[in-house]
């Protein structure tokens, strides 16, 4: 299985009467995107604006970030399932807009029928200051599309059309007109390696429950089923879309669709390692014993594939973590030896011990950092998306004034606390 | 004495002693039996818990139901 | 010029013992007490000089407002070096100069120092980067104790790195907490250079220890269950319906305690459950799903154990920090204990 990636980059990026990238200049036309999803924005009132890295502005209520990724010359459409018939995925050509992102913000018209584990939690975007390490996208060009559902909206078929609107949104604009632009060409392919070199899987633990808090793959909830083998140019394909609204723990679709492991397993691969591809298992299973089974089934699987390691991680936090756990300790029985990555909880004080769950299998850990340690964020000059900032069900906080919060304030923090490189040490 | 679907974090933080219980979302609930049956079935597990009050343990012990 | 602004307590700003610590926070543009004696080891620089002074009671009771108090005092002070103390072995002294100083610290950025004794238990407040000069147990080192701090001062105020640094590493408690710092590379990065050493089997060090719990007295087994009173406790935070105290959804800050006397069991509409960490519909359908009172009734009944308390407790566990929950658990404990409880069930979401 081959894919044949083509990665264009952009200096900037600004609204204009025709969507097209011109060297490396990428104009975006409002009337066309809202020509793309006037069928969905049936009762939702859409504003668009833009923001670039650098800019001294915060995008809040974020619930989802989407690569613009598109097929070339082929019937096969990115993001499949999600809106349409779905078709296999990960061979061909596909375009991507590497460093933009079409950015979903807004609130359900119906928070209040949301019993407390359904509610989104608020996700925060700096594109400048401390809080730009801290949270997923703020080295891309954003178009952001806040949208607002009216009340004859369901919270469910506002969950449905904000999908539906960034995955078309994001094909849209990957498939613009392109001159003067040199992208970057790889050939993507898991080849067949003659020297002998560890045979490496990657396990990707998503969260998956009910509605409003799942992942999807080829466009069906990932709930409830067995860990399956995925090939790493799915993903870039667009194969795993993300539904779930825990803005800091979650994995947002763009970040799915560039995972920074599986490139780095990608880059290695043939060189250092014989990767195989990657495990997509589920966490927040009901019950101690499902969590077991559910770290049985991707260990099997693993030593199937004829894995010698694995790297793994997870999204979510708290009991998934024990599912992630089980994984990690069914691994190492089944004689496959494992790094686990994870982000630590150490209390504001940094007293506190790190992880909810700590088997002594687990010895090999890799941090993302402790992410309950207090950050004094100054304000940006500019706020996107609305007036005021939930925390956390606990409190509303004026987003222009100075605010001292955790990094669980951030869109996507857990993992871009691992891509900044941030890791948890004992400090006197 | 705890009931608990966490039953190895219970033992990590050194809770002492420990039952499982049903599932994440209601442990001393049973949703799939009939109402008179899953209070029967609640009575039975409680059962259980208030015999492990009144057992001795040296360390973190998870008891089977 | 440098300012300096000093945090002290009732009895070293020389107001009064015991009976003073409900003293309400002040300012006072000047040294006072301990800091009359530092502004003089100081004298040879050009220092503005100004106390704070709350008593002890008083910022425990009214901890928010206080700290919202000192804030604005900060911005409008605005100093240079920010002192709490010394408090010696003073525990509830110790705990406020702690946060006192964290506070100044975390909000304006301002370099705080505060001297503790090693086992003062305000050394579990004292936040990232604040300094804690290591004290003596008794007041009677508060010569030692200034003359030291005049030194700190100085290398701060003079910006000297290296001479912080020496001085940290020999006056300095060492109080070792997991913070976030900068690896040199990307998570992704490192998982696989761990992973080829894990593989190869060279040396490698797990970047996330894993800690033991510090173990607890085990309870007695209780010998005659029919002579026993039960209670009930959760941290699946279920509240009447309206969730009158209003219990946060995560986190809980404070636990509860409900009435279930002549309740045969809890109704649906009665009682609704307050936690984003678990699908509570179920239990809201049938509340004795997480706190089995109709259960508990009948083994009541049948003489199984002798009384159902008339109370159960509930807090909100999901993204609770463990030192909290233990705190809520001992105060549970404690009102359970007095009521002449002998032994508690727990359900856990």
């Amino acid at each position: 299985m081959e894919l044949e990636l083509f990665d264009f980059h952009v200096d900037d990026i600004q609204w204009g009467d025709q969507s097209s990238l011109v060297g490396r200049q990428f104009i975006v036309s409002r009337a066309e995107i809202q020509e793309q999803i006037k069928d969905l924005t049936q009762n939702i009132k859409l504003t668009t604006k833009l923001a670039r890295p650098g800019e001294s502005k915060r995008i809040i209520h974020v619930l989802d970030t989407l690569m613009p990724i598109a097929k070339v010359d082929d019937e096969r459409r990115t993001f499949p399932g999600i809106d349409h018939p779905a078709r296999l995925v990960g061979t061909g050509r596909t375009e991507r807009l590497r460093n933009v992102l079409v950015t979903i913000a807004g609130r359900f018209p119906h928070a209040e029928l949301m019993t407390p584990i359904e509610q989104p939690r608020e996700g925060l975007i700096d594109m400048s200051g401390i809080g730009a390490r801290y949270c997923h996208g703020s080295d891309s060009f954003h178009i952001i599309l806040m949208l607002e559902g009216e009340a004859a909206l369901s919270n469910l078929a506002f969950d449905q059309a904000l999908r539906y609107i960034g995955v078309r949104v994001a094909r849209y604009l990957a498939g613009v007109r392109k001159s003067g632009a040199a992208p970057d060409t790889k050939r993507i392919c898991l080849n067949r390696i003659d020297r002998k070199l560890p045979k490496v899987v990657l396990i990707y633990q998503v969260q998956s429950q009910i509605p409003l808090v799942r992942t999807f793959y080829y466009g069906e909830e990932i709930a409830k089923t067995l860990p399956s083998f995925v090939h790493p140019n799915e993903f870039i394909d667009g194969a795993v879309v993300s539904g779930t609204y825990k803005s800091e723990r979650k994995i947002p679709t763009s970040l799915h669709c560039a995972n920074p492991f599986i490139e780095e397993m990608l880059e290695r691969h043939g060189r250092e390692i014989d990767f195989l591809g990657v495990i997509l298992s589920r966490g927040y299973n009901d019950s101690f014993e499902q969590k077991k089974k559910m770290g049985l089934w991707s260990a099997r699987l693993a030593r199937i594939l004829g894995a010698d390691g694995a790297v793994a991680m997870m999204e979510g936090t708290g009991n998934t973590t024990v599912d992630f756990m089980q994984t990690i300790k069914a691994c190492e029985e089944e004689g496959i030896k494992t790094v686990a990555v994870l982000h630590e909880d150490n209390g504001a004080r940094g007293y506190e011990r790190p992880l909810v769950d700590h088997p002594r299998e687990a010895d090999a850990m890799i941090s993302r950092g402790n992410r309950s340690e207090k950050l004094s964020l100054p304000p940006l000059d500019e706020v996107i998306g609305g007036a005021e900032i939930d925390l956390h069900l606990k409190a509303k906080h004026d987003p222009h004034k100075p605010l001292f919060f955790d990094p669980t304030i951030f869109f996507g923090a857990h993992c871009q606390m691992g891509a900044s490189g941030f890791r948890g040490a004992y400090e006197s | 004495m705890l009931i608990t679907c966490l039953p190895n974090v219970a033992t990590q933080v050194g809770a002492y002693r420990i039952m499982t219980g049903n599932k994440f979302h209601y442990p001393v609930g049973n949703p799939e039996l009939s109402p008179e049956d899953e209070v029967k079935w609640r009575a039975q597990v409680l059962s259980a818990a208030l015999k492990v009050l009144q057992t001795p343990v040296e360390s973190p012990t998870v008891f089977e139901k | 010029m440098a300012k300096i602004l000093h945090y002290l307590n009732q009895f070293f700003a020389g107001i009064g013992g015991e009976d003073k610590a409900g003293q309400e926070f002040s300012f006072l543009p000047k040294p006072v007490g301990p800091g009359v004696l530092l502004s003089d080891l100081l004298k040879n620089r050009d220092i503005e000089y100004a106390t704070v002074v709350c008593g002890d009671n008083y910022f425990h009771e009214n901890e928010e407002a206080v700290l919202t108090k000192l804030g604005e005092v900060m911005t409008r002070f605005a100093p240079d070096l920010f002192i709490a103390g010394p408090a010696f072995h003073a525990g509830r002294y110790g705990i406020a100069c702690a946060k006192a100083a964290s506070f100044a610290l975390e909000r304006s950025g301002v370099p705080a120092v505060t001297g503790l004794f090693e086992e003062n238990p305000g050394t579990r407040e004292i936040g990232r980067h604040v300094l804690v000069l290591q004290t003596g147990a008794s007041t009677a080192s508060m010569q030692s104790a200034l003359k030291r701090c005049a030194d700190l001062a100085a290398l701060i105020l003079n910006h000297d790195r290296d001479g912080l640094e020496a001085f940290k590493e020999e006056f300095c408690l060492k109080i070792p907490r997991r913070f976030t710092v900068q690896a040199n590379a990307p998570d992704s990065v490192r998982a696989l250079d761990m992973l080829l050493a894990k593989l190869r089997g060279s040396a490698f060090e797990s970047e996330i220890p894993r800690i033991e719990a510090a173990p607890h007295p085990i309870p007695a087994a209780i010998q005659d269950l029919s002579q026993a009173r039960l209670a009930m406790v959760t941290e699946g935070g279920l509240v009447p319906m309206g969730n009158p105290d209003r219990l946060e959804s995560s986190r809980g800050t404070k636990y509860f305690k409900y009435s279930i006397k002549e309740r045969d069991d809890l109704k649906a509409g009665e009682f609704e459950a307050m936690h984003t960490g678990y699908d509570t519909s179920t239990v809201n359908a049938d509340p004795d799903r997480l706190i089995p009172v109709d259960a508990m009734r009948r083994l009541e009944r049948e003489g199984n154990f002798a009384r159902l308390h008339d109370y159960y407790y509930v807090t909100t566990g999901t993204g609770a920090m463990p030192a909290k929950m233990q705190e809520l658990g001992v105060g549970i404990a404690e009102e359970i204990f007095a009521s002449g409880v002998n032994g508690v069930v727990l359900t856990a979401t």
